[in-house]
């Protein structure tokens, strides 16, 4: 059931319905969450009782670890859940990653033998909620969050529909004490919750869904393709997922909103940094504070020294690749962030207190846009590309500017980066679009709904895609 | 005025302006909101009409004033873009008088996966229901037929919902229009065709670079071709459309080709062997159904004589209506 479909509508439709409905908080709460669980199971059924499994546990976890005292024990409880929680997580999403690994190790060591390859199904959103479990877990662990005392707030909070598959990754000192008194959006708020799903389904249907077949053909057979056919290809990537990801994000957070919660910002027009440091500020920002707060901070962050702080940057964003997907791709797209990022600090330090003046010059901050966007690009060709010898082919083709091969130009490429590149440009950096605009005169906010309305009905694509979040 | 208030009226200004605007754009561009193609050729001969019916393949395959004209028999057609046998069933009552049937299929319409925008308007929900339970359909691909449901409901108020392909079609071929110079023949452009006319597709897929082909290609598989499945409601539908036909004559199920680049991309071993199995099937439901493999005729396979990746250009129709004379002159095999 993906947010741009006739059956999620309706299914968002009853449970508003039914939720206006209701006297009882407690009841209300029950709806949302047997909702939640029913939305998950449109992906595959069996899965929810994964779900109700891991939420149980850090929320059973987190109770005793608020009880206890004793340190070595409070300690050893959160190992058992981070254990169980990355077990899990391991299992489902690295286990032939590993095997196939391990099979290759041993292959260049002379030793061969028939890989085994198990068939497990990756249960979706998997890697969404378990970090938002588990940040739980950590936060009552270091007594930043009281433990919550109602399973079923609990396991809401896990599974609460709008951002249970893709997010975003919502932390529960900012979920859980919504749960705590009823809420319901006011006119405004609701106005605002659906501008923004408005403006998430043009995103996902008249941008992502209308380049991902040009992408995909370029992605599969790069060797075909001359550079700048593989060029538009990966910047036309850079587009699909950035309107993919941030359009679900929108449609996440506008859902929320009509039903009067509030989750983080998600995306703050990444494209438009002019240092990969604040790429990462804007980009999946629920994921990069949380590898923030919960790894590279656990790994002693900042505070020992600059070599350790560059090994740690670089091991967050390592394993921050590796979060996304069993593939050295993402490992080599984690890496490639994390060394851009370990240069930028340098480079600020560097400077020393030339930094703010560089920071003002037109041309430094044109130069910082361009190198950043050239980073995130042959960042997304790794991210992309089926194998490392697709994500090869591809760049070798494009730096030796390749002319020999299929030209494949596509007009909605163009379409798509003048859109972007448009609301990039439109749009102050740091700016709310849709705050300002439900605060507009009527007439306003009419013409600008109705472009968005007629956006989506005479470009918007006849079926949608699955996001790409989804198999993460 | 109240937040609520002002909420409704915009709401309801923004739903009355795109509605307008949805109904103007739709004639300003000229796109076709009417999904039948109802044709009658050469009416004043005598005897009973032969039905014609099939996707526009079998209209762009085979010239079937020509066919009339040697038959010296009237033809009445009926077609819908896109149309699989679910479609074409209900259209096969609306004409009882006929003394035989011709069937178009092809497996690019046979293949479930492939579905028509005129389903829902055309097939009601009950029959599609009760054929998915028949024909156990998955989940994933019963909803994805069960949810085309609410969108010509939608279309009332909104015409442009789901017809963003035309639009952008029959805009480009506005603004080509414009230019002052004679527009291009552009093979990908709007799919136009009467049944009762030859219209002229001289045009030829071999033509296409490369990149275009390749385009077209993953336009389709972004619909799900590539898992080609041929057992569901439309073998369901064929099956029911073969049992209903006229008995007076035998029936001409008709076996399209499609283009070497589609075989390629879609028509993949284990589709091709479940293709063949539909068309065994149908064969023996009706032991004097008649059966032209086009498909299978050695000039028919090069993209010379293809307009687009499934569509027959002038060429191609000339040797298939030439095949079907031939195989309508001839004896019944025995």
């Amino acid at each position: 059931m993906i947010f741009t479909s006739f059956e999620f509508v309706a299914f968002f439709g009853l449970v508003l319905l039914l939720r206006s409905g209701m006297k009882n908080f407690a009841a209300e709460k029950w709806l949302l969450l047997i909702a939640s669980w029913l939305f998950y199971m449109s992906w595959n059924p069996p899965f929810v009782l994964l779900l109700i499994f891991t939420s149980g546990l850090d929320f059973f976890v987190g109770r005793w670890l608020e009880q206890s005292t004793v340190q070595r024990t409070r300690r050893l409880l959160l190992i058992a859940s981070l254990v169980a929680n990355l077990g899990i997580l391991a299992f489902f999403k690295y286990t032939n990653f590993l095997l196939e690994s391990w099979h290759g190790l041993l292959a260049s060591v002379g030793i061969t033998f028939h890989p085994v390859v198990l068939n497990i199904l990756l249960p979706a959103g998997i890697s969404f909620f378990t970090f938002q479990s588990m940040s739980y877990t950590i936060d009552v662990y270091r007594r930043e969050i009281p433990a919550c005392r109602n399973l079923r707030d609990f396991l809401l909070f896990v599974a609460f529909f709008p951002q249970l598959v893709a997010g975003p990754i919502v932390r529960a000192a900012d979920f859980l004490p919504q749960l705590l008194q009823r809420r319901r959006a006011d006119w405004r708020d609701f106005e605002s919750g659906l501008a923004l799903f408005a403006l998430g389904a043009f995103k996902k249907l008249v941008i992502s869904d209308q380049i991902a077949g040009h992408v995909d053909l370029v992605f599969s057979q790069p060797g075909h393709y001359d550079a700048l056919s593989l060029l538009l290809g990966s910047l036309g990537f850079g587009l699909q997922i950035y309107c993919d990801f941030s359009g679900y994000s929108d449609m996440a957070i506008g859902c929320a909103r009509m039903m009067g919660y509030e989750f983080c910002l998600n995306f703050r027009m990444p494209y438009s940094s002019v240092s990969i440091t604040e790429f990462w500020r804007r980009w999946h920002i629920s994921l990069s504070t949380w590898l923030r707060d919960y790894l590279y901070i656990s790994l002693g962050g900042n505070r020992r020294g600059p070599t350790t702080t560059q090994i740690n940057l670089l091991l967050t964003m390592l394993l921050g690749g590796l979060w996304h997907g069993a593939s050295w791709n993402f490992v080599i797209w984690g890496g490639l962030h994390g060394l851009a990022l370990i240069v930028h600090k340098a480079w600020r330090s560097l400077l020393g207190k030339r930094a703010a003046a560089v920071d003002n010059s037109r041309l430094a901050r044109l130069a910082g846009w361009m190198l950043t966007m050239a980073v995130v690009l042959v960042g997304w060709i790794f991210f992309r590309a089926v194998g490392l010898d697709n994500a090869t082919t591809m760049l070798a083709r494009i730096f030796t500017w390749e002319t020999g091969g299929v030209r494949l130009l596509s007009p909605q490429i163009f379409l798509a980066l003048a859109l972007v590149a448009g609301a990039h440009l439109c749009v102050s950096k740091n700016g709310d679009w849709i705050a300002w605009i439900v605060e507009r005169p009527m007439a306003v906010r009419v013409a600008a709904y109705t472009a968005l309305l007629m956006g989506i009905l005479c470009l918007g694509a006849r079926e949608s895609a699955p996001f790409i979040y989804f198999q993460f | 005025m109240s937040r609520g208030r002002q909420l409704l009226v915009v709401l309801t200004a923004v739903v009355v302006l795109s509605s307008v605007l949805n109904h103007a754009i739709i004639r300003w561009l000229d796109i076709r909101t009417d999904v039948i193609d109802r044709g009658k050729i050469n009416p004043e001969t005598a005897g009973p009409p032969i039905l014609v019916t099939g996707s526009s393949l079998t209209f762009f395959g085979v010239s079937w004033r020509k066919i009339s004209a040697s038959l010296q028999r009237p033809i009445v057609t009926r077609s819908v873009g896109g149309a699989s046998p679910c479609e074409l069933e209900p259209l096969l009552r609306e004409v009882p008088e006929a003394g035989r049937l011709m069937l178009g299929v092809s497996i690019f319409d046979l293949n479930e996966n492939n579905l028509s925008d005129a389903r829902a308007p055309l097939v009601p929900f009950a029959q599609t229901w009760n054929d998915l339970r028949a024909t156990h359909t998955d989940w994933t691909a019963s909803k994805r037929i069960l949810w085309m449901y609410p969108l010509p409901w939608l279309q009332h108020v909104f015409p442009l919902a789901g017809r963003s392909s035309a639009v952008m079609v029959n805009a480009r071929e506005k603004v080509r229009a414009l230019r002052p110079r004679p527009p291009a023949a552009e093979p990908e452009s709007r799919l136009a065709f009467k049944t009762d006319e030859d219209s002229g597709h001289p045009e030829k897929l071999s033509d296409w670079d490369c990149g275009r082909v390749a385009r077209n290609v993953s336009q389709l598989a972004a619909s799900a071709f590539a898992q080609g499945r041929f057992s569901g409601p439309k073998s369901q539908a064929l099956a029911r459309i073969l049992a209903r036909a006229p008995r007076t004559e035998p029936t001409l199920l008709l076996v399209l080709p499609v283009s070497p680049p589609y075989r390629e991309a879609f028509a993949h071993p284990a589709a091709q062997a479940a293709f063949e199995q539909a068309i065994a099937e149908a064969q023996s439901s009706d032991p004097k159904l008649r059966v032209l493999r086009l498909d299978q005729h050695p000039a028919l396979q090069s993209a010379e004589v293809f307009w687009d990746l499934v569509h027959l250009n002038d060429d191609g129709r000339r040797i298939a209506t030439g095949l079907v004379m031939d195989h309508l002159s001839a004896p019944p095999a025995r």
